[in-house]
């Protein structure tokens, strides 16, 4: 009875320590200016022409991490998984370098590098895509390894071969749609990281291109309430792709949800 | 398959990882031993005044945030594990998940607006009880503010590396250690947490390598006020980048190392649990 309700009081802390916080940016948000209930904080956010631009800046580079990230990683996860288990482990364990190569990092290693030559991108957004689709790997490669465990792909491509399609065919008819749900998980992760990503977007544009992070740090600055509007606003879309990645996941089995999902968050 | 359709599987990724991993952070410790001839200079002057308390802070930071996530995460998932709802543990991982990896800068925020200098909750232990934090010595951009703000992501993070480590523990452990007349706090304490000593230890270290290289949320909070070595790295490239790139590298290489010391004690602890794992269910089967 005793441990009962202890773990109980443990679980309420937890929730509190973790939602406090929030609460009280929420709180803020919603009746700081004034003392009174109101939406003004976020009217003015909304009717910011500088949020629409960071908005599609986000957008625009969000989309093409994924995008890259899909032709990138899925056909090598795909082959070896299939054929080549211990270049699998290889580039798992290569999938993970940004844990040990922390954004800071990459940032700095980027400005040196990307600085002279043919690419020079530094102080471009072109380079973001591809830093955001390296920091989305560990998460991308990981979402769409626990697809293919549960897929049995290996049967299924052996069996698409003996019916007589090339390997080719085989991937693009038969793999992908069986790994769809897979690749729409693995996307919403990518795409949730680069929607939120702020150190290497700042560090190599020097902050001359203004992402929703960004905006949210100026933004707070100049006025902390919209500031802290725009706080909300990119908790509630992490809060959207997390939940939207974790419904297509259960989801694995009906066809619907996993499309609703990967619609709701694009 | 034949090779060259393996240049269109493989080739891609080769050229990326080679592109935006490989040869930039190769030129990082090059040119961290390298200025007109091989030199230690850098690393000299990166272990030294600013820098070296740089270090301190940063270790000192990441140590408390880390033991606070490992207990609080700890006892969290433990509690979500033997009351075994499972909603609720679906819930608070979600929840976890989203507050662990992609929520610094909302975080930093939330925190501003509570426990800044005039902050909500600031304002309103100075109205209501009398009580001034800010005289009391708190401040949020110190070390000790920074504790708690990075416990906000360390706990969900610790939280979810830790559930899989208790769930891995067998159903029928807990009925053997209860029939051998252990009751259940000894079974916690004289069973369950030497089983879990090792996966302890790893979820440390992973908390002390997240806290060690968050950039962030303390860049957002302390902006230059507080001397972390991501925020030094940071300075030296927004700053200047011409004026002291060896530093900069240096500093750079020296976090590197420090991470990846920590996360292999985690990727150990990990090898070590599904080998146990791997064993318990062999002798299951035997028998």
């Amino acid at each position: 009875m005793f441990e009962k309700w202890l773990y109980r009081v443990l679980i309420v802390l937890f929730l509190l320590q973790v939602l406090l916080p929030f609460a009280g940016l929420i709180q803020f948000t919603l009746v700081g200016g004034s003392g009174a209930l109101s939406w003004a904080s976020f009217a003015t956010l909304f009717s910011d022409p500088s949020f629409a631009s960071s908005l599609i800046n986000s957008l625009w580079l969000a989309a093409a991490a994924v995008l890259l990230s899909i032709v990138i990683f899925t056909p090598p996860v795909w082959h070896a998984y299939l054929y080549a288990p211990r270049l699998l482990r290889v580039i798992e364990a290569v999938s993970f370098t940004p844990f040990v190569v922390p954004a800071v990092v990459l940032a700095l290693a980027y400005v040196q590098f990307f600085s002279s030559g043919l690419l020079n991108l530094v102080g471009t957004p072109y380079l973001l895509p591809f830093a955001f689709a390296l920091l989305g790997m560990p998460f991308y490669i990981q979402v769409f390894l626990n697809r293919l465990r549960h897929a049995d792909a290996r049967a299924i491509h052996d069996a698409a071969q003996t019916l007589g399609a090339n390997d080719f065919q085989a991937f693009v008819r038969i793999q992908l749609p069986l790994l769809r749900s897979g690749i729409i998980n693995g996307s919403l992760l990518v795409f949730t990281i680069s929607i939120g990503e702020f150190t290497i977007t700042q560090l190599t544009t020097g902050g001359s291109y203004v992402t929703l992070p960004l905006y949210l740090l100026i933004t707070f600055t100049n006025n902390p309430l919209e500031g802290s509007a725009m706080a909300v606003v990119t908790l509630f879309l992490a809060v959207a792709g997390v939940v939207a990645a974790l419904t297509a996941a259960s989801g694995r089995r009906r066809r619907t949800p996993a499309v609703t999902a990967g619609e709701e968050a694009s | 398959m034949r090779k060259t359709s393996l240049i269109f599987v493989y080739g891609p990724l080769l050229v990326f990882l080679a592109l935006f991993a490989l040869v930039p952070i190769i030129g990082v410790i090059s040119s961290s031993v390298w200025a007109r001839g091989i030199t230690s200079e850098f690393y000299a002057q990166s272990l030294s005044g600013q820098y070296l308390n740089a270090f301190f802070t940063t270790i000192q930071v990441a140590f408390w945030s880390g033991l606070a996530g490992l207990v609080g995460g700890g006892l969290a998932a433990l509690a979500l594990w033997r009351t075994g709802w499972r909603w609720l543990t679906t819930a608070l991982s979600a929840l976890s998940g989203v507050l662990a990896n992609f929520a610094g800068l909302p975080l930093a925020v939330a925190f501003m607006v509570t426990l800044g200098a005039s902050g909500l909750v600031t304002n309103a232990l100075q109205t209501l009880l009398h009580i001034n934090l800010t005289q009391m010595g708190f401040n949020l951009s110190s070390s000790g503010g920074l504790i708690l703000v990075y416990s906000a992501f360390q706990v969900p993070l610790a939280l979810l590396v830790s559930l899989p480590a208790l769930t891995s523990i067998p159903d029928d452990l807990e009925a053997a250690a209860l029939s051998l007349g252990c009751g259940v706090p000894g079974y916690l304490r004289r069973v369950l947490l030497p089983i879990l000593a090792p996966s302890l230890l790893g979820t440390f270290a992973l908390l002390f390598a997240n806290a060690f290289s968050a950039y962030v949320t303390a860049y957002a909070i302390a902006g230059g006020s507080i001397n972390l070595i991501p925020i030094q790295i940071g300075y030296l490239i927004d700053g200047n980048v011409s004026l002291n790139v060896g530093l900069g590298n240096a500093l750079a290489v020296e976090e590197m190392v420090v991470l990846g010391a920590s996360l292999w004690v985690f990727a150990l602890s990990v090898r070590l649990r599904a080998k146990r794992r791997a064993k318990v269910k062999g002798e299951t089967a035997i028998v």
